[in-house]
């Protein structure tokens, strides 16, 4: 059995660790839906250069090889290691799910009126059935190889529902840590957030590997935002060259209701995000912000759908991408404009930077309108550094590094307008400085 | 403190713009470069700033004796050169305050000097911003972003005296600026000009010259200084025009 699982690739362990992962539950009641499920995803398989949504990602280096699905919980991850992670920032709360696990000794939860608990545990108190009748893989779409994937296998993650008219002002970062794993390691990852009406909360979310062997991370998330209430969440990718990257991201929204999705990535071998809008109320505002800046042999793909189905909303996307050495960067955003949906603003703006000869972005904007009475743009660009404002900084005295770094900056910038949180703010600009290989303070 | 030996420069895989210019500036002194649309005038500023997109083809840029024609911007920066923009570039998410921070810190590392202390700091970038007249909220937007061409201007003479540079060349400095906004400008420059640095005007109007007094006036056209002058030069070439020099 041992020898078995090491020689096959991903796709064959997935259909032959099904049952040995179901015996691992405590709750069973999802175990028709997870058969199903791996079921519809064994069917059409991984997702090929031939399938047009993965047209420039080639997954082949993440699905040939093969990963203990079971990951060891032991660690030895001391409190200063994970000092070092955090955003410096004492205020936040912080969840912190090793190898899977929440360790609440690692945690920091002053969040007193809102339900914040391990995925599983969610899923194997009854008291929670309900809820999960309601919400859970609801708009998570049912036709994409990960997302099954990821419904079949899913325990990890964490489940938070903000009750109605709560605001949460401390923003909650949640770290996903894997270490002390000798085998590539396969994290299917699940999170649920429920911002009811009136109710605010914000998240920031990391992944880190701190092994040498591989990481995949499947990630599903659902978003769920009630009429009148706010959530931000901030994907700060910056993880090491052993690890992939999978994310979905499905956030529904009610009417007059704001949610913000940024992303910001500056590490992982191969991340691919997957990030659906879907309106259901009037007068809905939606922001996705990306960063990216990549270099090696990395690969970055942002897929972007906003699904306008109701008049008189509104989305933004600003994504920006730098692309060092022999990285490759993807993006393609679609907006639908469905006929009901008049009055609709949408917005879309793709920029790109190439430092080098071998460096390459794939961009795609997709529009679908079906309504007449709409405002809707987009625009993507390719280029270089302006070479009047490299001059002009270095006439200043500014060595060419640092100007290209204080131009690189200034082009990022405007994706980070939406952070209200300064402490991330600084990071990014920190994480930024480092992988453009500066020292200097923006 | 600037010999400028018979220069010839031309666009990268272009043509030949500057060819064959002769200029001595010593310090203590003002010179000013009028000319005609197209004659040079900034690319001449431009080449001894180092910009990249002009290759010297023949003659000698020597900065206090050093040949500096193989000197990256910024290394002819931190000798002492300063150019003040026509058009300076907009920096988004870069304050006024940050960009010129770094911008003496790099200068005075390459001379072998500690970081300006933040105090230090502070009080030079008061000195110098009071001077000009220049609010504390401006100091903190960003770099050149939605200035007007007067505040541009006035950021760029505000680094400039900041900076503290041997040699000013300040490329069309006046162009853009209301009476107001020149005097105010002309006045930074006259309190920053002093015997031990110098100063190179470049521009299209005699106007600049009312409140900056040049100790030479030179005329540029088609690439080559065709007649040298005192400030009555300017003068002459305000009534005249430039066809008289010409023909």
């Amino acid at each position: 059995m041992q020898n078995q699982t090491i020689t096959m690739a991903l796709f064959e362990q997935t259909i032959d660790l099904h049952s040995d992962f179901l015996e691992t539950l405590r709750h069973r009641f999802l175990d028709e839906d997870r058969k199903s499920a791996l079921k519809a995803f064994a069917f059409k398989g991984f997702p090929t250069k031939k399938d047009e949504e993965y047209k420039y990602t080639n997954l082949k280096e993440i699905t040939e090889k093969s990963y203990s699905f079971f990951p060891k919980e032991d660690h030895h991850i001391s409190k200063e290691q994970l000092d070092s992670l955090h955003l410096g920032e004492e205020n936040f709360d912080r969840i912190v799910f090793i190898n899977g696990k929440l360790h609440k000794e690692f945690s920091k939860i002053s969040i007193g009126n809102a339900e914040f608990l391990s995925f599983n545990y969610a899923l194997n108190d009854p008291a929670y059935r309900e809820v999960f009748d309601k919400y859970f893989n609801t708009i998570a779409n049912k036709d994409l190889a990960f997302t099954n994937l990821n419904s079949a296998y899913c325990k990890f993650g964490f489940f938070l529902r903000v009750p109605k008219n709560v605001v949460i002002e401390k923003p909650i970062h949640v770290f996903y840590l894997s270490q002390n794993q000798e085998e590539n390691t396969f994290y299917n990852t699940r999170n649920l957030l429920i911002v009811e009406e009136g109710a605010k909360v914000e998240i920031i979310e990391s992944h880190h590997n701190l092994d040498e062997s591989f990481v995949l991370t499947n990630s599903v998330t659902e978003i769920f935002t009630h009429q009148n209430a706010k959530t931000d969440w901030h994907k700060l990718q910056n993880d090491n060259d052993t690890s992939y990257l999978v994310d979905h991201t499905f956030a529904k929204q009610e009417r007059d209701s704001l949610t913000t999705v940024n992303t910001f990535t500056f590490g992982g071998k191969l991340v691919r995000n997957n990030l659906d809008f879907i309106h259901n109320g009037e007068n809905i505002n939606s922001f996705m912000n990306g960063i990216t800046i990549i270099g090696k042999d990395q690969l970055v793909d942002h897929h972007t759908a906003v699904h306008h189905n109701t008049p008189n909303c509104e989305s933004y996307q600003n994504y920006k991408g730098i692309y060092k050495d022999k990285s490759h960067g993807v993006f393609n955003g679609k907006v639908f404009v469905n006929k009901i949906a008049q009055k609709t603003n949408a917005y879309q703006q793709n920029n790109n930077i190439l430092l080098d000869e071998g460096a390459s972005i794939d961009t795609k904007p997709q529009l679908e309108i079906f309504a007449d009475d709409v405002k809707c743009s987009h625009g993507c660009t390719v280029g270089q550094l302006n070479e009047d404002a490299m001059f002009y900084l270095r006439a200043r005295g500014i060595s060419k590094k640092e100007a290209r770094a204080l131009l690189l900056y200034a082009f990022a910038n405007d994706a980070m307008q939406n952070i209200d949180i300064e402490a991330l703010k600084v990071k990014v600009s920190k994480l930024l400085a480092e992988k453009l290989e500066v020292n200097m303070e923006f | 403190m600037l010999q400028i030996k018979n220069l010839h420069a031309k666009i990268e895989d272009g043509a030949e713009i500057l060819k064959g210019i002769n200029l001595e500036i010593k310090p203590g002194e003002v010179h000013a470069i009028m000319g005609p649309n197209g004659a040079g005038k900034s690319t001449l500023s431009s080449v001894i700033a180092g910009k990249e997109s002009y290759e010297v083809t023949e003659g000698n840029i020597l900065f206090e004796g050093e040949d500096i024609a193989e000197d990256a911007p910024e290394e002819r920066a931190h000798k002492g050169i300063f150019l003040s923009f026509q058009y300076p570039v907009e920096i988004p998410g870069v304050s006024v305050t940050n960009f010129i921070k770094a911008a003496l810190n790099e200068t005075r590392k390459a001379n072998g000097l500690e970081d300006m202390g933040a105090k230090e700091m502070l009080g030079l970038i008061r000195e110098k911003s009071e001077q000009l007249g220049i609010k504390k909220d401006f100091l903190s937007r960003s770099l050149n972003e939605g200035f007007s061409g007067g505040e541009k201007k006035r950021n760029e003479i505000f680094q400039m005296m900041m900076l503290n540079p041997k040699l000013a060349i300040l490329d069309e400095t006046d162009s853009g600026l209301d009476i107001d906004a020149l005097r105010i400008v002309a006045d930074g420059v006259n309190k920053f000009k002093n015997e031990g640095n110098a100063v190179l005007l470049i521009t299209h109007y005699q106007r600049l010259l009312n409140y900056i007094q040049p100790d030479f006036v030179h005329v540029l056209a088609d690439g080559k200084i065709i007649k040298t002058g005192d400030k009555s030069l300017a003068l002459e070439l305000e009534e005249k025009g430039y066809d008289w020099l010409l023909n």
